[in-house]
């Protein structure tokens, strides 16, 4: 495929080899200039990564698409349907354009960080697909990279957008259940593998070594690639960061978990997958008990149902007074009768009516307000998921503690907290 | 499976026929200690890929567990153990898991091995970041001394990693 582009300055990248010199870019367009853009100025968007959920955040005027297979592009272009994209391999190149306020990220988890800290540095607002981050201290970067550059970053973790979500936050930060006890999350296994993953011929389409980017060198093969990606922890992290980071951010919301700073004891038992590729668990449990106050979450997979309000994933929240059960935390969240036909007194807690997330987002691009789901609270949501996957992977009982973003007392936990880039990659020196 | 788990027992069970008693003694290896590595990392090395994955799982909960505070003998002698295999002429795919394990549960005893990896184009990456991972003065050293040998054209990937080790939480995404 041959890379369009517009730019008639000489390219500031040339080559992987240069990825450590990717400048700050100061756009001279309209948000740039004022900071932010008017009510009736149109905020110029691009895609990058255009496959699977990529595709939902195409617009029909978007100015750029971006992704590491052709035949996502070629896809993707059909849906543009006022004008014509410039259609790039390589996100640095949109990010070099001007005239671009904005870009959405729908690649695999070990990009978000990376795509989203370069964005910020190049005056974009972004949307970034969740999990937030593939690793703890990537979401801080992220958090950092937004605060420092003054962008809007919204991770798309949609659920805090629905309005049952909403209710179930109002009925619960209003006292109804009494004082949370516990909430216990219930989800199916992670996908089963068919097959031992044996190393194919990369596609001509794909740029496979641009699809790895950051991650760890492995031979191509459809199932570790496009969606099945979530399925290894070198890209994904199984449905725990997955839906995982869906039903979390709805008990963080409900729970006023957000801004918790102290302390978190994680421990997690699970099984492996005896055939095939997948290295995220088969069976997964994972216990987080907080302080102060204490409560405990739970995550279990698979798990059953709670039959007073049935699905297939959701969350069961116990408090000293009630119980009430919510329903997946994504599009489709759901929560029982008595949680949508309350009304909260007017003096008490309003969850944020949220006009649809992007929109949201879309607004906050225009008034400087922190988004629904703003990158500091995806970083939270995401390090409990990533928590739970690091417990997991050692074996044996965990503490983290939120004020300094470390574990207590365990060193070797502490190496979890960034995965080294494959070269040219990296976090620092941008 | 009684869960003091001896090395013997552990090969024995993942080379054998009874797929629940590989997959009971592959997911709780941890007591067989560093003494089982070599002869799992031959089991990875095999073709049998459902006890590879077994050998390659059991590897990894060893010299997981062997990181618990509080055990530093048994971590150091995991630790040579996965060195051993990371220089030996095992299959690539178990010498790159034992590099990468090294990562983790890696000190000073592993320093040499990971340094000379990176003169091993297969492996230099995988070398990089494991010595990467691993905090204080004496990888950084071991990375100086990396760069200074490196191959040609490699030196920068040694000092970007020298950097990366420097990022702190305040200054992450920073530039």
């Amino acid at each position: 495929m041959s890379e369009t582009s517009k730019i008639r300055r000489r390219s500031f990248l040339k080559g992987a080899a240069a990825t450590l010199a990717l400048p700050v870019i100061v756009r001279e367009g309209v948000i740039a200039r004022n900071g932010k853009p008017g009510a009736n100025d149109r905020i110029v968007i691009a895609n990058i990564g255009v496959g699977g959920m990529g595709r939902n955040h195409i617009r029909p005027d978007s100015a750029a698409l971006c992704d590491v297979d052709e035949n996502h592009l070629a896809e993707a272009a059909k849906r543009v349907t006022e004008g014509t994209p410039a259609l790039y391999r390589d996100y640095r190149r949109i990010l070099e354009r001007k005239d671009i306020d904005a870009v959405t990220i729908a690649t695999p988890d070990h990009w978000h960080a990376l795509m989203t800290v370069h964005a910020c540095q190049a005056g974009k607002h972004v949307l970034c697909e969740k999990p937030t981050a593939k690793t703890i201290l990537e979401g801080r970067a992220m958090v950092n990279a937004a605060r420092h550059y003054r962008r809007v970053v919204q991770i798309n973790a949609q659920g805090r957008s629905h309005p049952n979500a909403r209710l179930a936050c109002n009925y619960v930060r209003n006292g109804m259940l009494g004082r949370i006890q516990r909430v216990d999350i219930w989800h199916p296994p992670n996908f089963r593998p068919d097959t031992w993953g044996e190393p194919q011929r990369v596609p001509s389409t794909l740029d496979w070594d641009m699809w790895l980017g950051p991650a760890p060198w492995a031979p191509y093969h459809p199932k570790r690639c496009h969606f099945h990606f979530r399925w290894f922890m070198d890209y994904g992290g199984g449905f725990l960061r997955d839906r995982g980071n869906h039903a979390l951010s709805i008990v963080s919301w409900l729970t006023d978990n957000d801004g918790y700073r102290g302390r978190v004891t994680v421990e997690a038992s699970g099984t492996e997958f005896r055939e095939g590729s997948f290295d995220v668990p088969a069976t997964l449990h994972v216990k987080w008990e907080f302080q102060d106050p204490e409560w405990t979450l739970t995550w279990t997979q698979p798990g059953t149902p709670n039959p007073r309000f049935p699905g297939d994933w959701g969350a069961t929240y116990t408090g000293d007074r009630d119980v009430l059960v919510v329903l997946a935390g994504d599009g489709g969240c759901d929560v029982e009768q008595k949680a949508k036909d309350y009304k909260p007194p007017s003096d008490g807690f309003h969850a944020f009516e949220s006009p649809g997330h992007f929109q949201n987002w879309l607004d906050c691009i225009r008034t400087g307000e922190k988004p629904v789901m703003d990158v500091e609270i995806g970083h939270h949501v995401v390090t409990l998921c990533n928590l739970g996957n690091i417990a997991w992977r050692l074996g044996r009982k965990v503490v983290f503690d939120f004020s300094t973003e470390r574990f207590v007392d365990d060193p070797v936990a502490d190496r979890f907290l960034h995965e080294p880039y494959r070269s040219p990659w990296s976090l620092s020196g941008f | 499976m009684n869960s003091k788990m001896t090395a013997r027992r552990l090969l024995k069970a993942i080379r054998g026929t009874d797929a629940d008693a590989r997959w009971s003694a592959a997911e709780n290896p941890a007591d067989a200690g560093a003494e089982a590595i070599p002869e799992l990392a031959q089991v990875m090395s095999g073709n049998d890929p459902e006890k590879a994955k077994a050998a390659r799982v059991a590897m990894e909960r060893i010299a997981l567990a062997s990181t618990a505070p509080g055990n530093e003998e048994r971590r150091r002698s995991v630790s040579r153990a996965l060195a051993a295999v990371a220089r030996g002429d095992v299959a690539l795919a178990a010498r790159r898991q034992a590099v990468r394990l090294l990562g983790f549960a890696g000190g000073a005893e592993a320093y040499d091995t990971l340094a000379a990896l990176i003169g091993q184009k297969d492996l230099r990456e995988d070398a990089r970041m494991a010595l990467e991972r691993i905090p204080g003065n004496a990888a950084d050293r071991a990375l100086e001394q990396a760069a200074r040998n490196a191959p040609a054209g490699y030196e920068s990937a040694l000092r970007r990693s020298l950097q990366d080790r420097k990022i702190t939480r305040r200054d992450a995404g920073i530039r």
